[in-house]
């Protein structure tokens, strides 16, 4: 079996003197889909802003290697540029900052810390043309201020269209599915399909089985009171759908 | 026991000396009626003296700060202009299609300044010229527009003013090209207390674009008290913007008033990027119908720099209105002052009154002093206001990081952001450019 691209393990995570998290431990491996589940108030969000480097929540316990390095020990903005990507449950809207300037500082500073060339302005655009056709992103909303005043489904697809912006390693999607109508739904989750390979993974947190007809777990897991309580493939976000999380109270 | 405050000047006595020795030098002016106005107003100085550390107006930025240390009141003197001048060949107006007019120390100085429009479009001549050709516009309005209420510093100007400078556009006329003054404070010898003056008068249905930058040199620092004066004709238009950018031993009063006749309108750009103490003092009077102005502000305070805006705008007849918006940015012990007047006289029926100030605080040791004080007398107005302090947004910052984007560089895109609604208001593109370029350079170091 290939080693980890992430490695958790006992990761105990508070904020504001809450336990959260209460020993999670998950390896996800190159070329795989996780997806993650389970009631509201579960810990599924505080999981993605630990892994993405969020200040406000304190890790007390466990540890998390990222391409054999200790995640938990970088800045966020590292943990960026290393290939973490978090699409937000609640992207934020930043007045006054226009999406394709934000994204064009984002590139190059990731590219810059990959070794690579910051990408003039012509080859930037090629390449926002080109991923833009990936989530069938419209170019008005990339003049707009980044989110302001964009709907909830267009704040979705831009996280998709800024994950294919910067090609993450690992993709952490929370709740992209959840203010899609159908049809967006079935475009941005093909736009993640044509951004998987064998040297990527994604973590999907979701709460609704329709988003894995799409986008196909290799693994589906539950998180409840702060840790996985089950796992298993794909069928299981079927039973979830089917019967609820009664069975987490038995 | 004792007190930790600066030295200060007598200033009354510095200026009852000072106006004894320019009244000397003026000869035959004396018996004019513009020297009248001089007289009156050096006598209003005396009698009133600097503002009490208690008074309203001057409560946050004490009037003392302007003559700390040892200042030499300029007026009217014939000295050949002191020290180099590296501004001029090196500034951002070098090579620009501008009209450059620069003052030393608050004189004209017409052999360091370039004028490029053709007369039929503006005429720009010395005050002191202008006054022994007894100009017309002169007499009409110099000191008329301008308000010594609550601001002795304006009478202190006025009293010493010989060798301001006269900008007066005829009816019609489009002037092209900027007109911009290089207001420098020159303390490489002494410590100056300039008192630079403009007076701009527009003809009926004629367009301006006024900059004037602030800058200063020498390590005795310097004190400035300007005064612009600016008359608009109906349907004029003046489009004016100030870059404060002096040394962080250089103090500024900048007192502008700008007079509405009908249809006129009026934008005026404030950006205040450095120094030691700058009080802005913009008084828009919209005296008919249907006139119109613009204040628009952005200051920067830090260690350094104190930024107080007195804005005042004097909404007098009906259908008028205002647009008015002030950022500020403060950073490490820097203080800040906003307040933001609106007259609306009694028969000032439908009147459009907009006001907005907000800042944002860097650390815990800056401050915003923020007020508007609305004083309306009509019953048929549209006045709305709002003043905001906060902080930068944290939410927005790890936005970015999570994007790649460095914690510092997500701060200055912020910041950036949050000083663009003000910049891109700036009509001449070198300003902006100029505006742009020193709030880069200052986002970097907060
Ligand atoms: N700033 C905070 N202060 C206190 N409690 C918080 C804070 N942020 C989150 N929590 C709590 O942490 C718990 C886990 O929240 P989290 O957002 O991780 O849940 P989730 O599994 O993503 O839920 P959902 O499915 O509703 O998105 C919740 O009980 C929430 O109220
Ligand atoms: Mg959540």
């Amino acid at each position: 079996m290939a080693t980890p691209l992430l490695s958790i393990q006992d990761l105990h995570a508070r904020i504001e003197g809450k336990d959260i998290l209460k020993g999670l431990s998950l390896d996800i491996r190159p070329g795989e889909v996780h997806a993650i589940m389970g009631p509201n108030g579960a810990g599924k969000s505080t999981l993605a802003a630990v892994l993405s480097g969020r200040e406000q929540y304190e890790v007390t316990g466990g540890s998390v290697q990222f391409q054999g390095k200790d995640l938990l020990e970088m800045a966020p903005e590292d943990r960026a540029r290393e290939g973490v990507f978090l699409a937000f449950q609640y992207p934020v809207e930043i007045p006054g900052v226009s999406t394709v300037n934000f994204l064009k500082t984002a590139v190059n500073q990731v590219r810059l810390h990959r070794g690579q060339e910051a990408l003039d302005a012509v080859s930037f655009l090629k390449l926002m043309k080109e991923r833009m056709a990936v989530v069938e992103m419209d170019q008005a909303l990339l003049n707009r201020s980044l989110n302001e005043g964009f709907s909830g489904g267009e704040k979705k697809r831009n996280e998709v269209f800024q994950m294919a912006m910067l090609e993450p390693t690992l993709g952490i999607l929370d709740e992209t599915d959840s203010g899609l109508d159908i049809d967006a739904l079935r475009i941005v989750a093909s736009g993640v399909n044509k951004l998987r390979s064998q040297d990527n993974a994604f973590l999907v947190i979701t709460h609704y089985q329709r988003l894995l007809d799409y986008i196909v777990p290799d693994f589906v897991h539950v998180l409840a009171g702060g840790r996985i309580v089950r796992s298993g493939g794909k069928e299981l976000a079927l039973e979830l759908e089917e019967n609820g999380y009664a069975f987490l109270s038995e | 026991m004792a007190t930790l405050t600066a030295p200060h000047a007598d200033l009354t006595a510095l200026a009852q000396q000072a106006f004894a020795q320019f009244e000397q030098g003026l000869e035959g002016l004396v018996h004019g009626p513009l020297h009248e106005r001089r007289r009156q107003a050096h006598a209003r100085f005396l009698d009133t003296g600097l503002p009490h550390p208690k008074a309203e107006a001057w409560k946050y930025t004490p009037a003392r700060r302007f003559v700390e240390g040892a200042p030499v009141l300029e007026a009217y003197s014939r000295r050949a202009p002191q020290g180099h001048l590296p501004w001029l060949r090196h500034g951002f107006v070098a090579g620009q299609r501008a009209n450059v007019l620069c003052t030393l120390n608050g004189r004209y100085e017409q052999t360091l300044s370039t004028i490029l429009s053709p007369i039929h479009e503006v005429e720009i001549t010395g005050m002191y010229s202008a006054e022994r050709k007894n100009s017309r516009s002169l007499e009409a309005h110099f000191a008329r527009i301008a308000d010594p209420a609550d601001n002795p510093f304006v009478d202190l100007n006025t009293s010493l003013c010989g060798h301001g400078i006269l900008i007066r556009v005829p009816e019609g006329k489009q002037v092209r090209l900027p007109i911009v003054f290089y207001h420098l404070a020159d303390g490489s010898i002494h410590q100056p207390m300039a008192q630079p003056r403009v007076l701009v008068v527009v003809g009926a249905g004629s367009s301006i674009e006024i900059a004037e930058v602030f800058e200063s040199q020498g390590s005795h620092g310097s004190t400035t008290n300007h005064v612009l004066e600016v008359y608009l004709a109906e349907g004029a238009s003046a489009n004016i913007t100030k870059l404060q950018k002096a040394e962080p031993n250089a103090s500024l009063i900048d007192s502008t008033f700008i007079y509405h006749e009908a249809k006129a309108q009026s934008q005026t750009n404030t950006i205040t990027v450095s120094g030691k103490t700058v009080r802005n003092n913009l008084t828009c009077a919209l005296a008919g119908s249907e006139s119109y102005a613009a204040l628009n502000g952005l200051y920067l305070a830090d260690d350094a720099l104190h930024v107080d805006n007195h804005t005042e705008v004097r909404h007098l007849v009906p259908n008028c209105q205002s647009d008015e918006l002030y950022k500020g940015i403060a950073a490490g012990k820097g203080q800040a002052v906003f307040n933001g007047k609106i007259y609306v006289a009694q028969d000032a029926q439908q009147t459009n009154a907009f006001q907005s100030n907000r800042n944002i605080l860097l650390s815990d040791d800056a401050g915003v002093y923020t007020k508007p004080q609305l004083e309306i007398f009509a019953d048929d107005v549209r006045c709305t206001h709002g003043a905001t302090i906060g902080q930068l947004p944290e939410e927005a910052i790890f936005y970015m990081q999570a994007r790649g984007i460095g914690k510092d560089e997500a701060r200055r895109l912020l910041l950036g952001a949050f000083a663009q609604e003000v910049v891109e208001r700036i009509g001449t593109e070198m300003l902006r450019q100029e505006a742009e370029r020193l709030l880069e350079r200052w986002f970097e170091g907060v």
